[in-house]
């Protein structure tokens, strides 16, 4: 399984649907809700003719509240940075069988307008490693594919079919066929001599790789849908990054900023 | 230096010795919790033979109120001699490296073990030496025995792993960092 999701999904405040909706965790705002179901004829790319009628929010008799999934597409979602020095033979941050990701979730309450609620978590199903590798000198924002889906909420009415002005937009997994890829340089501050406990020195001729369960969660956007997740992205764990250096007569540096190079979210790399 | 904390037995031991001794229903853990370890890590090195190698195998903080003495270091490599040092006497921990590629000041901060230390000392690091063989090495989570406030021993797997081969770098892939712990 390529996905685990934990979604706790926005319902609002209407009485009728917090009646209906199983295993409400908090009365009248945020609710579990697992009967998630695909609209018929909704695929990748597509827009259906049903959302026509998805703007007044009206109904009455109204029974099984549900969400249904209407749209799919993938991007590329920011989980990392990748940072080496001089001296540097290959340097990777490998996305893989023990990698996940935390992405957090869209939804609007009308037309036009959204936010983010709850976060939804990948990772751990899949079967293969991904990475990026890079030489000397590489300070860049490191991306993974995931695909994203783009739910309404509907109830089934007196009226007939009845949109209830609630849509999300949340990531439902990695996007196979797609690699890492790396956009935008990221800076990285000196390292601060003061605190030597913060850094690593490695000789030539050396690498070194850690695994870490709490990387940095960034603060990158995914537009998907028109939702502009505006503080979105993830925060992934258990990735690992690896350095083989060369064999130049030079130390190479790894280290934190602020804390040991142990736990820091970001290793930055440098030769002095 | 505050007054060292009173070691307290598991809960879980005194109830094993009481209850469960031949029902095994209630085991100490099978290694110390005391120094978190929330990454894991691996480092490898070219080094040809009869040259000393060096490897940072841990950097720790210790609580406040505690008195630590770093025992020894067990590993299924013969030979290995283990060494501590104040971090802050450092320019950095050590990762791996040769001698040939350590200056005298490198390693002076680091003695061999059995001194004790408190959290005045800062982060401590633990370093490994070995002369290295004909063939290749390798050192799988190398264990820390310390103990706390003149307790008994403790036995801390470090969630390192660390292979040094006479090839080129280049014919020596490092080894996968040890699982982390749940």
């Amino acid at each position: 399984m390529p996905h685990s999701e934990s979604v706790t999904r926005y319902l609002g405040s209407k009485t009728d649907q917090i009646a209906q909706a199983p295993k409400a965790d908090r009365s009248g705002n945020d609710v579990v809700l697992n009967t998630a179901r695909t609209y018929e004829g909704a695929s990748a790319g597509t827009v259906d003719a049903q959302r026509g009628h998805i703007s007044p929010q009206v109904g009455t008799n109204c029974t099984n509240y549900h969400w249904e999934d209407l749209d799919y597409s993938w991007a590329y979602t920011r989980m990392g940075s990748l940072n080496s020095a001089g001296d540097t033979a290959q340097v990777q941050h490998i996305y893989g069988t023990s990698s996940d990701i935390w992405v957090d979730t869209a939804f609007t309450l009308s037309d036009g307008s959204w936010g983010l609620s709850a976060a939804t978590h990948s990772g751990e199903g899949i079967g293969s490693e991904f990475g990026v590798s890079a030489l000397s000198n590489f300070h860049w924002g490191i991306y993974v594919p995931m695909d994203y889906v783009e739910s309404y909420f509907y109830a089934d009415c007196y009226e007939g079919h009845v949109y209830q002005n609630h849509a999300e937009v949340r990531q439902i997994g990695y996007h196979d066929g797609r690699n890492l890829t790396y956009s935008i340089v990221v800076s990285q501050p000196a390292r601060d001599k003061s605190h030597s406990e913060w850094a690593l020195q490695s000789g030539p001729g050396t690498t070194y790789s850690r695994i870490i369960s709490s990387f940095k969660k960034y603060s990158a956007a995914v537009v998907m849908f028109g939702a502009s997740l505006g503080s979105s992205s993830g925060a992934s764990s258990y990735s690992k990054q690896s350095w083989r250096f060369g064999t130049g007569q030079t130390w190479h540096y790894l280290y934190g900023a602020g804390i040991s190079y142990k736990t820091a979210p970001i290793i930055y790399a440098s030769n002095s | 230096m505050t007054e060292p904390r009173a070691h307290k037995p598991p809960a879980c031991r005194l109830a094993a010795l009481l209850v469960l001794a031949m029902a095994g229903g209630c085991q100490p853990p099978s290694h110390s919790t005391y120094f978190p370890q929330d990454s894991s890590a691996a480092q490898s090195i070219s080094a040809a033979s009869g040259l000393k190698v060096y490897a940072g195998i841990a950097n720790l903080d210790i609580a406040p109120g505690d008195v630590v003495l770093f025992q020894s270091i067990e590993t299924s490599t013969p030979g290995v001699r283990g060494l501590v040092g104040r971090l802050r006497e450092t320019n950095a921990a050590i990762g791996m490296a040769r001698e040939s590629d350590l200056t005298d000041s490198d390693l002076a901060p680091y003695h061999d073990l059995g001194g004790t230390f408190s959290a005045g000392d800062g982060a401590i690091g633990i370093l490994i030496e070995f002369t290295m063989p004909t063939g290749q090495v390798d050192i799988t989570t190398p264990v820390l025995v310390f103990s706390v406030n003149g307790g008994p021993a403790q036995r801390e797997p470090m969630l390192m792993n660390l292979r040094a081969c006479p090839a080129s770098i280049d014919e020596c892939p490092g080894p996968e960092p040890p699982a982390l712990r749940d």
